[in-house]
């Protein structure tokens, strides 16, 4: 019985422990505001329903969302690495740069 | 994902504090393994608690698991509040979950769009934006599973309010053709 109860413990415990690493383990997340207009002293605009591209050279991955009406966009799960990333406004480009993604959060405005 | 592993750890912490009882119940557990007796220890105001240690530890890592997946779950409603002022006006309020069910459209063409059924008696409304202004907002007709409107959508951006804003480059147009990315 003490042989059941110490396995049961520690199987517990790893069991916790693997739950609390892999939840912190989940990869990158990139976010950001894309805002343009900004002259002087005047706040800039929230760039609206802009297309943001994402992609990995060196996976050949391309992932695509949208901003919202703050001008904010959000990736979740990224695996970490250097992405290109392309921004395009009523079917015209309007940004292309780099970013290094890293764990576990990575922010990236853009400031047209 | 989370939640998988947040079920995981309660289930894990449910077994552990269930199984700790039974060995409590059956006396199995001791501090020292060769005396096999319980643990005694003086608190300043309590005063002597004869324990067994082992035991206390077990539950005190299975209640955690089974509290911190409570605490980490989400609730089931939202509150909204906002002030609103209408001159007077009554003023319809509705409340869409946007990201799942968002469609952007580029270039004119047909829109096809899957929703979820909400059940058969549900009433549907469709709202389209250009640059966060309604310029159409329909009722959708929902027939043998297929949604309708009572007309397509045709709008004509005023004079002068298209994008003007010029490209910002921080990488060039080579390095983007080096790693095979269109322009």
């Amino acid at each position: 019985m003490r042989n059941f109860a110490s396995w049961l413990f520690r199987i517990s415990c790893c069991t916790f422990v693997l739950a609390l690493s892999a939840a912190a383990a989940a990869a990158a997340n990139l976010d950001g505001t894309i805002t343009h207009g900004a002259r002087g002293t005047t706040r800039p605009d929230p760039l609206v329903s802009a297309l943001v591209s994402v992609y990995n050279p060196a996976t050949r991955q391309k992932m695509v969302t949208r901003t919202n009406d703050l001008g904010r966009y959000l990736y979740k799960s990224l695996p970490g690495g250097v992405y290109v990333i392309l921004v395009e406004k009523d079917g015209r480009r309007v940004y292309q740069g780099k970013v290094e993604v890293r764990e576990p959060e990575t922010r990236f405005d853009i400031q047209l | 994902m989370m939640k998988v592993l947040l079920v995981t750890t309660q289930a894990a912490g449910i077994v552990l504090v269930i199984a700790t009882m039974i060995l409590l119940f059956f006396r199995r557990v001791y501090l020292d393994a060769e005396t096999k007796k319980p643990i005694k220890f003086k608190l300043p105001v309590i005063g002597e608690i004869e324990t067994q240690a082992p035991v206390l530890v077990l539950v005190a890592i299975g209640a955690f698991m089974v509290v911190y997946p409570l605490s980490k779950g989400g609730a089931d409603m939202a509150t909204l509040e906002a002030d609103i002022d209408t001159g007077g006006k009554s003023v319809n309020v509705l409340i869409v979950a946007v990201p799942a069910y968002e469609h952007s459209q580029d270039a004119p063409g047909r829109l096809v769009l899957r929703v979820p059924l909400l059940s058969t008696d549900a009433t549907y409304r469709v709202k389209f934006l250009v640059d966060k202004q309604v310029i159409d907002d329909q009722d959708a007709e929902l027939k043998n599973g297929r949604l309708t409107l009572s007309h397509s959508v045709q709008w004509i951006p005023p004079a002068g309010t298209e994008s003007k804003i010029p490209l910002k480059k921080d990488i060039s147009d080579e390095e983007l053709r080096q790693l095979a990315i269109p322009n």
